[in-house]
């Protein structure tokens, strides 16, 4: 089952020749191992993506999703623009996704690159209080800090207000540059605001942040996201070392080359690593649901009860898409019908 | 008004001590306060149960004769909703729109589906008739729903363009025109056509439509859609044979007749 072939030809291959996990097994047979499992992703820009991953994650065993606002690639001009993507992540991606008997939820927030248009700023901070109350949001964020300005942390701080005075928990986007400081930062503030840690979600840490981070009492959220982020080898490594008990993964796809199916696939490898199935559901599926199931948002029968076994079920007696299209996936077959 | 009546009785069996605290003080709170009350709409989930509400025929005959349509099926959260829309200051126009206008525009999936439903409840009937037809033109199946089905707003003040496109889009979604409301009164001739457009459409690429939209076309048959309603007796489908007998039984065209006889005798014949 060794691809040979392959690790002679990867000139960036640096593990144990020996420790080839991800080599020896593609994701087809791996998806055995973790069969009638369900997985809740609490970070993945569904906006950015296609119909494809939501079949994909669908059949992957992914029952529902956190859908932070986030910076969408291209800065925005107008509040407008601000107001119709607040309205598709509560609207039509919300809708998109129960297409495919995926639970939708957002957190609301103005990201922290945009904090830096600070007239745009003062105009999303207006709108905010329209969207936090709503059905299905979880939560504020990603808010956090990007270059750590003064004016990122401006808007970190009075959106921290916000979620306090919302009872809201609060999903941390920590810095790709200067990430250990600004993770430090983040909670220092956090702790200031007085905001119970246990309402905050700190994400996309590292082997550097995550000890400070649960030694601060906070969630430690993980993105496994390839290249830039973590390595779900490095991330059993990390729940060995560390336990599963504040610990949740997500994948954070994107407009990036990201991966959507991030969440199930790692949860097949802690499988093949010898992780117990207690550990696999804390960090894939239970804890992301007891730290943004604070906003009391989240009810386990939205997505306990949906049948994979008759998707159409799940379509609650509307019409799939355009016309009478049926949720099958056809990737594998010539015909388009 | 005499829905909010109507809420009530049905609000006071269905809702829960603290269901019924939340409300009071939220209709305390907001009299004459706007945006207390579009808080309370939007929170609303936060407070109040989504357990389906289940009328008895007397209720719903009520509510059929006091606003032409019965919340019988809603889920709770939405009669509430309602009950709270009701409670908008209607005497200034400006200052009512706005504030419903503001819920429109950042409506979420559920709400924008709600406040469609309601559109019939509302004062300034006219103010509401491009919220109405962009719900149409949704492709978010409750929002569409919403405006299409069990909604008399549509047949009252839809032109004809928008109210063939409403019923077009019905059927081209694969959903039964059956709960519409007033479709036989706003049947038309240019519809008859677009469905039959439709069909040929769908024969063409070998798929179906469903036997009951013909029954918006039996009023107009005439010598081109009589064609039509000939296919449907050489279709292999027994609901399209049937829809054919009674399109030509019930059709004032004369050859409608002739076709009836024609094929009621290769029936007979086939049979022995």
């Amino acid at each position: 089952m060794k691809n040979n072939l392959h690790v002679e030809n990867s000139s960036h291959w640096e593990g144990n020749i020996d420790d080839m996990s991800s080599c020896e097994m593609n994701w087809k047979e791996a998806k055995e191992l973790i069969k009638g499992m369900t997985f809740f992703d609490p970070h993945i820009h569904m906006v950015s993506r296609t119909t494809d991953d939501y079949q994909a994650m669908a059949e992957a065993g992914i029952v529902a999703i956190i859908e932070p606002a986030f910076w969408v690639g291209q800065p925005r001009t107008g509040i407008s623009t601000f107001k119709d993507y607040y309205n598709s992540l509560v609207g039509w991606e919300r809708f998109r996704s129960s297409q495919f008997g995926i639970k939708h939820y957002c957190t609301i927030g103005l990201n922290s690159k945009e904090a830096n248009n600070e007239d745009l700023a003062e105009q999303v901070m207006a709108i905010l209080p329209l969207y936090i109350h709503k059905e299905g949001v979880v939560g504020i964020g990603e808010i956090g800090f990007d270059d750590q300005t003064k004016a990122e942390e401006k808007y970190f701080r009075l959106q921290l207000e916000l979620a306090k005075n919302a009872k809201l928990p609060v999903q941390i986007h920590t810095p790709h540059r200067d990430k250990k400081r600004g993770t430090q930062r983040s909670m220092d503030i956090c702790n200031e605001h007085g905001i119970d840690s246990y309402m905050i979600i700190i994400d996309h840490n590292n082997e550097e942040t995550t000890k400070m981070v649960l030694d601060g009492g906070f969630w430690a959220a993980f993105t496994i996201y390839p290249s830039t982020k973590m390595g779900n080898e490095r991330m059993v490594n990390l729940i060995q070392q560390y336990g599963s008990e504040k610990i949740m993964l997500n994948s954070a796809a994107d407009w990036g080359i990201s991966d959507p199916l991030a969440v199930p696939k790692t949860a097949a490898l802690m499988k093949m690593k010898g992780l117990s199935n207690q550990d696999i559901k804390k960090v894939t599926y239970q804890n992301a649901i007891d730290a943004f199931g604070q906003s009391g948002q989240i009810y386990l029968q939205d997505f306990q009860k949906i049948n994979r076994a008759d998707q159409s079920i799940t379509y609650n007696g509307n019409s799939v898409l355009r016309g009478g299209q049926q949720p099958q996936n056809t990737r594998e077959s010539v015909f388009i019908k | 008004m005499t829905f909010i009546k109507l809420a009530k009785e049905i609000l006071a069996s269905n809702v829960s001590t603290d269901e019924n605290l939340w409300l009071d003080n939220i209709v305390f709170i907001s009299r004459d306060n706007e945006k207390n009350l579009q808080t309370a709409f939007i929170a609303m989930p936060r407070y109040i149960k989504k357990t389906e509400i289940v009328l008895n025929n007397e209720i719903k005959n009520r509510f059929l004769e006091a606003v032409n349509f019965s919340p019988d099926g809603w889920s709770l959260d939405k009669l509430v909703r309602a009950f709270i829309i009701l409670h908008f200051n209607a005497s200034n126009e400006k200052h009512y729109v706005k504030g419903l206008e503001d819920l429109f525009e950042t409506a979420e999936m559920n709400e924008l589906a709600t406040l469609n439903s309601f559109i019939p409840l509302l004062a300034y009937p006219n103010n509401w008739l491009s919220h109405a037809k962009e719900a149409v033109r949704s492709n978010i199946g409750p929002v569409f729903d919403a405006i299409a089905f069990n909604n008399p707003y549509p047949s009252n003040y839809f032109d004809e363009a928008a109210w063939n496109q409403l019923v077009l889009k019905t059927i081209f979604c694969g959903k039964s025109i059956q709960n519409i409301h007033g479709l036989k009164e706003r049947s038309n001739k240019e519809l008859a056509y677009m469905i039959s457009g439709l069909a040929h459409e769908r024969w063409a690429a070998g798929r179906t439509i469903s036997a009951e939209v013909w029954e918006l076309v039996i009023p107009f048959i005439d010598g081109f859609l009589i064609n039509d309603i000939e296919k449907l007796f050489q279709s292999e489908n027994k609901q399209d044979q049937d829809t054919a007998k009674l399109a030509c039984t019930q059709s004032n065209f004369r050859p409608a007749k002739d076709l009836l006889k024609r094929y009621a005798d290769a029936v007979i014949n086939a049979e022995f």
